[in-house]
């Protein structure tokens, strides 16, 4: 045992003896973890949220579609629909993007009956639209902070209808700190959605909330319906049907194929610096081989100038992974990701407005350790077992 | 070499492990607060969101995978292309 702790406070005594190969070490392997580590955080931190969205979502998801792709579907549906038997709830939903101000902002406009909306208390800055009331917003963080919007802001007419344009009012902001497809959000009522896209009588979606005992024959008597509302002229739009199960089972091995894709590619990114690890870590120093001479010189045996090697990398490869995983809680947390959230995230500022989500799983963790581990070792062992395997006469001549 | 300085590495080392181990686990989940915050805002939009993108200005899909049925940036007749869709550095949170 004393053997084993002295040969560790040797490895210390080599990490000491090369402060400046020792430093710049830790800093290539951290350059390398930390954009790793933080990357599969922020992408656990997302699956987290998307579960929320698919678990609260409608059990049915009803679509028109029309040569193949989504179509809008026309209010008159929502009647039909209600009438299956088994159906508890149909709520007609507008999403689409609206663009706002000179640098043409892009924003999710969101249209819902507003005595559908449960209270949001503690969600908004402000209030939710008033039912009745025509053109009030709730606007997201982002958006909120990049067009300098407030409670009580009017917005000028930034869409066109034939019918009339009208100023809106911003009647609430959406907190920071909800999930971040609210950060690019205006909520409003279904009519002033409708107003706002030139298109009445239909929504994009319809929410159905169904019997749990009945839902796949609610699913199928959908299915089977011959149209959703009455035909327009342009001949009939056909019900598409997706349930909760569909959307959710997406999610999880979605998740982990792209977190393969994305491993593969911080390999690369590792097999990049590998030369550079090569020569921080001794292959090339002259210093090392000297010291490995001298160490056998005086008695040591390969054996123990490589372990005195592996102790040394250990240390190394340990502080590298560590500081790697605080700097990323440090940046995804405290730092609120700024200059990395934009980076995973599209369309997230620089200086995020929306709080970045993120989780540390213990996989990724053990595995950046791993990583750094088996770079170090590789590169110092291989050049101590050449320096070890010469004789020390021929070293130091 | 003698003296403190091997010790103090062993020490600064172990300290390092230490707090990255703190750090890990407290932010290996969601404090109540974050995931009601999170169930508070879908029950009020009934589902909105699940993907990468913050918006729908590039691909709907990455907005919201029930929103649309197909990503107009992933370059499906590459080998392997939709790995590398426009969502996300290598794809990484990218839509399903």
């Amino acid at each position: 045992m004393r053997r084993w702790l002295a040969l560790g406070r040797s490895g210390a005594v080599a990490v000491l003896l090369h402060p400046l190969r020792s430093a710049v070490t830790v800093a290539s392997l951290v350059a390398v973890l930390l954009p790793y580590v933080a990357g599969l955080a922020i992408a656990r931190g997302l699956l987290d949220q998307a579960r929320d969205a698919i678990r609260l979502g409608p059990d049915l998801l009803v679509e028109g579609e029309r040569l193949g792709r989504p179509a809008p579907v026309p209010l008159e549906a929502v009647g039909e629909v209600r009438a299956i038997p088994g159906v508890r709830e149909v709520v007609p939903r507008i999403v689409g993007e609206v663009r706002l101000g000179r640098d043409d902002v892009s924003a999710v406009l969101v249209g819902l009956p507003l005595e559908h909306l449960p209270s949001g208390t503690g969600l908004v800055a402000g209030r939710l639209p008033a039912v009745g009331a025509s053109h009030e917003l709730v606007v997201g963080a982002a958006l909120a902070r990049r067009l300098a919007l407030r409670v009580g802001a009017k917005i000028p007419p930034f869409y066109r209808n034939e019918a009339g344009e009208r100023v809106s009012t911003v009647v609430g902001v959406f907190r920071s700190d909800l999930p971040i497809w609210s950060g690019s959000l205006m909520l409003t009522s279904l009519d002033t959605a409708a107003a706002v896209f030139a298109q009445r009588g239909v929504a994009s979606s319809l929410l159905v909330t169904v019997d749990p005992a009945q839902r796949e024959a609610v699913r199928r008597a959908l299915a089977r319906l011959p149209a959703l509302g009455p035909d327009d002229g342009h001949g009939p739009v056909r019900p598409r049907v997706l349930a909760r199960e569909d959307a959710a089972a997406l999610l999880p091995s979605q998740v982990h194929r792209r977190e393969g894709v994305f491993t593969l590619h911080w390999l690369l990114a590792f097999a990049v610096g590998l030369p550079l690890l090569l020569v921080t870590t001794g292959a090339g120093l002259a210093e090392r081989r000297r010291e490995t001479a001298l160490l056998k010189a005086v008695g040591w045996s390969t054996d123990d100038v490589l372990l005195r090697a592996t102790a040394e990398s250990v240390l190394l490869g340990v502080a590298a992974a560590a500081a790697a995983v605080l700097l990323a809680v440090l940046w995804l947390g405290p730092l609120r990701a700024v200059g990395i959230g934009a980076v995973f995230l599209p369309g997230v500022d620089g200086d995020p407005a929306v709080d970045v989500p993120y989780r540390l799983a213990p996989v990724p963790v053990m595995l950046a350790f791993l990583l750094a581990l088996v770079l170090v070792t590789v590169g110092s062992l291989a050049s101590t077992w050449r320096a070890a395997a010469t004789p020390p006469a021929e070293v130091l001549r | 070499m003698s003296g403190r300085g091997p010790g103090v590495v062993l020490a600064l080392v172990a300290a390092l492990v230490t707090s990255a181990g703190f750090a890990a686990v407290a932010a290996s989940g969601r404090t109540p607060a974050a995931a009601a915050r999170s169930e508070g805002f879908q029950a009020l939009l009934h589902g909105l969101g699940g993907g990468p993108a913050v918006d729908l200005s590039r691909c709907a899909r990455a907005f919201d995978p029930r929103l649309d049925d197909g990503c107009p940036f992933r370059t499906s007749p590459v080998p392997a292309g939709g790995a590398y869709c426009a969502h996300g550095l290598a794809g990484l949170p990218a839509a399903p």
